[in-house]
């Protein structure tokens, strides 16, 4: 196949496969991050509403500790016994309208509890900015706060309020508790009832509660984190945890599927294919039919070759023996000579470009004198081309022996003659030069017929390419004479061409035959 | 449980001093004993005096008499609980939940790294069901032993009723390492959870559980400990567990001791409580059929007159009783006489309250012992183990309580164990004594 028409071929195929592929590969990018971002979204709601729950179990709390307290007695003595029948409080701190601490008593007698609580409160206490915080507070919307404080290794939180009587209470929230607390309002782990086997188990997820100090207290769901794979996404709690924070960690979200994209491009790439095919075939099928029809012309030349050979022998035979035959007698002979070397070129023509498709194409050199090959092949062709009124001028000038296949190179000049015969008859002049450079012998054949049009120039020298114009109309041909030539010249090492056209007009063919020079049989060098 | 019954008639005996008071009080379903393990002291002299308040259940007339349970058993799955563990702790489980009946109420909680309700708190009506929950279980992951005791509480919390026996009983074999993981945290965790009404009973499981942590646990939440060393053994403990469970008659029970001018409270013995100026608090989370809790208090009394008498102390408890739903006071007091001779005061010493405090103040020298030898200290643990051991014994040969007499050999076994290849399973046998004595656990 022209490998030029190959190569568009395939440049038609890929190009528009792979623009599609660059926009499909930048779609599914998009598409990714797409699903990532909405992926991440519904994390984060998700995180979201775990932290509302937290804060809900902590504002749970607090509505318990305003309850707890919103009957505070005023005797010191008896808070103690309140705080023995209030399940929901512990430790507590009193300060009174001033700000100073009387519960518990700072003179006084106290429990080892209470005692330690002073003690790890004191920073608290000590002052009164505490007291009068909470009653500045008290001024605002919320009647309670939460009050932060770290020690112990973690964040503790007080409940502060200021009571209608001017006290302030302060109710330590005991860390285990809050964390428990916490816990309990948080979903567990689903228990995976349909775990039979057949159902894939689902990968789910890891939410984690982290502390303070970066530990994580409390965790729920399937997934099981890699060693050292940090969570995906992080989220702080809502005051007054906001030094805590939750953390979302799971498999990836699932890719959208490529499957489509690929199998998209396949099927523009099969349809680009089968056209690029169709364009082919298309393409190709003259030549194809051609070729059929020289396969068939082929073997028929080969059963035609035998008897047009005894046709053409015992013709020339006939010729030889009416040598005093009168003129119309030996005219009709010579047309019966000529018409069959014609015919035997034509033979000789399909027979050499059936071998040459074959490529069983070969030379059998002998020791010739180009000259003498082309006044033998200028003696056949006399009587025609005197018929059609060509004048044939012969300038040869390449007299020495030299290894040539004298049928090949004879063929090479027959089809170019004939292809003056044929399409250049008009011009009445036919050029034939031959020159002798070395190695290298130069076979030209001018004529000054129409000439081959510029576009034309080389295709003419491909099997079945016949100039379709005017010209050739009408006259017939197979088309594959000049390919033959060409073909046989180049196994001589030589080519070929056309030269390229001067001012003159006509064709000028230049053939151009690699051969070495050798002494002729029975001649000294 | 037969000492103590056999100690009351003789503890009746002990407080013949005709006085107003009642030296106890009995009401619905449970006694009150005030009781001095010196009642007598030599005039004219500082002493130091034991004083036992005690509140005993009163037996029930039929089992079906019993009050309805809420329990959750919260279950270690991690990866050491792997096979035959786990599987036995399964089946002791089940055989639990089976003495269940339809009106209590039952949960199964399991943790590793995360926690599951495996579950949820249900009727103990269909025990198919239950069942088929616990057999589903499978070992693997962390210990998230706080997030586990948590959302068994949680369990308890959805049909929490005050007149209910609301109770984690937790089984764990490894040492706590997802969230909260001290001794310290989960005490408080366990105090927390007994403020709210629930206690929360730890069954240590091998050689390999933190003793402090599930010990402490325990005794903040007022519940019982065990060491399990086999895990063939998981059913019988399950089995002393529910038991004791299925025997609770009286809740929140609070004995207030109110000294009286002349003395002092010094200290505890045993159980915490709240010494302020003169009162002394103790809680008590529940109390059991026919057995007998009490706070041990350390006291110094002035000087008395020869001949004199005078009350030292007035005790109040009140308890929620479980079976009438009424909540139920008690009263008592006791009184010191003041005698001439050491003689005369040493025939009237209650031997039972002066075991009692025999075996705690041992049991305060085994915890010493303890540090000595996390410390280091091997020489010195060993010594004072041994001083205890003789002590106990000298205890004995004068109470004639065996109950000092076992405690004497296993003070001397103590002693032998204290190696490093022998000090963790000593530990935690000495651990579960400890709790024990301190606490009156059952078993």
């Amino acid at each position: 196949m022209n490998p030029r028409l190959a190569l568009a071929l395939i440049v038609l195929a890929t190009a528009p496969l792979a623009a599609l592929a660059w926009l499909g590969v930048r779609l599914a990018e998009g598409e990714a991050a797409a699903v990532e971002e909405r992926f991440e979204g519904v994390i984060t709601a998700r995180l979201d509403e775990t932290r509302d729950t937290i804060t809900r179990a902590v504002d749970g709390l607090e509505g318990d500790l305003l309850a707890a307290t919103a009957d505070l007695p005023a005797d010191p003595t008896a808070v103690r016994a309140h705080l023995r029948d209030e399940r929901r409080l512990s430790h507590l701190l009193v300060f009174d309208a001033d700000g100073r601490l009387i519960h518990p008593p700072p003179e006084g007698d106290k429990s080892d509890a209470e005692r330690a609580l002073l003690e790890r409160t004191r920073g608290i206490w000590q002052g009164r900015d505490f007291a009068r915080a909470a009653h500045a507070e008290s001024e605002g919307p919320a009647p309670s706060s939460w009050y932060i404080w770290y020690w112990g290794g973690g964040l503790n939180l007080l409940y502060r309020r200021a009571l209608p009587d001017g006290r302030t209470v302060a109710v330590e929230v005991d860390r285990p508790r809050l964390l428990s607390t916490v816990i309990s309002a948080l979903p567990a782990t689903e228990v995976q009832r349909a775990a039979r086997g057949d159902a894939a188990p689902d990968p789910g997820e890891r939410i984690a509660l982290v502390d303070s100090s970066g530990r994580i207290v409390y965790q729920w769901g399937h997934f099981t984190p890699p060693d050292g794979v940090q969570p995906r996404l992080d989220r702080a709690l809502a005051p007054p945890l906001e030094a805590w924070r939750l953390t979302w960690s799971g498999p990836p979200p699932p890719a959208p599927g490529r499957g489509g994209l690929y199998a998209g491009l396949a099927a523009v790439a099969l349809a680009l294919l089968g056209l690029a095919l169709w364009f082919h075939r298309a393409s190709t099928a003259e030549l194809r039919r051609a070729a059929r029809r020289v396969s068939f012309v082929n073997q028929v030349s080969h059963e035609l070759k035998t008897p047009l050979t005894n046709i053409r022998m015992y013709a020339e035979l006939l010729d030889d023996d009416l040598w005093d035959a009168d003129d119309r007698t030996r005219r009709r002979l010579a047309v019966i000579v000529d018409e069959s070397r014609r015919l035997s070129r034509l033979i000789a023509n399909i027979l050499t470009f059936a071998r040459h498709q074959r490529e069983r194409l070969t030379l059998r050199p002998t020791p010739e004198r180009l000259d003498t090959i082309v006044d033998h092949v200028v003696e056949q062709f006399r009587p025609a081309f005197a018929h059609k009124q060509i004048e044939i001028e012969l300038d040869l000038d390449a007299p020495d022996p030299a290894r040539l296949d004298a049928d090949a190179v004879g063929q090479i000049l027959g089809n170019l003659l004939g292809n003056i015969e044929k399409y250049a008859a008009a011009g009445q002049h036919a050029r034939i030069t031959t020159r002798r450079d070395g190695d290298r012998l130069t076979l030209t054949v001018a004529d000054r017929g129409p000439g081959v049009p510029a576009r034309h120039r080389e295709r003419i020298f491909e099997p079945f390419h016949r100039i379709s114009d005017a010209l050739t109309d009408g006259v017939a041909g197979t088309g594959i004479g000049l390919g033959i030539a060409r073909a046989l010249a180049r196994l001589h090492g030589g080519d070929l061409v056309l030269a390229p056209s001067a001012d003159t007009p006509g064709a000028t063919f230049v053939v151009t035959l690699h051969a070495a020079r050798e002494p002729a049989p029975g001649e000294t060098p | 449980m037969n000492r103590l019954l056999a100690a009351a008639p003789a503890l009746a005996l002990c407080l013949t001093t005709a006085c107003a008071s009642p030296a106890h009080a009995q009401a619905n379903n449970a006694r009150l004993d005030v009781a001095l393990a010196q009642p007598a002291v030599v005039a004219g002299q500082k002493h130091k005096v034991y004083l036992k308040v005690g509140l005993t259940g009163l037996a029930l007339e039929a089992a079906e008499d019993r009050a309805p349970v809420n329990v959750a058993i919260v279950l270690d799955k991690s990866g050491s609980m792997s096979g035959e563990k786990l599987e036995r702790a399964k089946q002791a489980a089940r055989l639990a939940v089976d003495r269940l009946s339809s009106a209590d109420i039952v949960s199964v909680v399991a943790y590793d790294t995360t926690v599951r309700v495996v579950v949820p708190a249900t009727k103990a009506v269909d025990k198919q069901t239950i069942h088929a929950g616990i057999d589903r279980l499978a070992a693997s992951g962390n210990t998230a032993l706080f997030a586990g005791v948590s959302k068994g509480a949680d369990e308890l919390r959805k049909f929490f009723d005050r007149n209910r026996v609301n109770r984690v009983v937790l089984l764990s074999d490894g040492l706590a390492n997802v969230g909260p993981s001290s001794a310290d945290e989960l005490a408080r965790l366990g105090h927390a959870l007994m403020r709210e009404g629930m206690s929360v009973t730890t069954l240590g499981l091998g050689l390999d559980y933190n003793e402090d942590l599930m010990s402490q646990l325990a005794r903040a939440a007022d519940g019982n400990h065990a060491f399990i060393e086999r895990a063939a053994d998981l059913a019988r403990f399950f089995e002393l567990e529910f038991g004791t469970v299925l025997k609770v008659v009286a809740r929140d029970a609070t004995l207030t001791i109110d000294c009286a001018p002349g003395t002092r409270p010094v200290r505890l013995l045993g159980r915490e409580g709240d010494i302020i100026g003169q009162q002394v608090v103790v809680r008590l989370n529940q109390l059991y059929a026919g057995e007998e809790k009490f706070a041990l208090l350390e006291l110094e009394v002035t000087p008395g007159e020869l001949g004199g008498s005078r009350r030292v102390a007035t005790a109040q408890a009140s308890y929620g009783n479980l079976l009438d739903r009424r909540t139920d006071t008690l009263a008592g007091a006791a009184e010191i006489r003041f005698v001439a001779t050491e003689a005369e005061a040493n025939r009237v010493v209650d031997a039972d309250v002066m075991v009692k405090a025999v075996e705690l103040v041992a049991s305060e020298q085994s915890r010493l012992a303890v540090v000595l030898n996390d410390q280091g200290k091997q020489q010195q643990a060993q010594q004072v183990l041994r001083d205890n051991a003789a002590w106990l014994d000298q205890n004995f040969q004068r109470y004639k309580a065996p109950s000092l007499k076992d405690l004497s050999i296993q003070n001397t076994v103590d002693s032998q164990n204290l190696a490093p290849e022998n000090y963790r399973r000593q530990r935690k046998v000495m651990r579960k004594r400890q709790v024990e004595v301190e606490m009156q656990q059952l078993y």
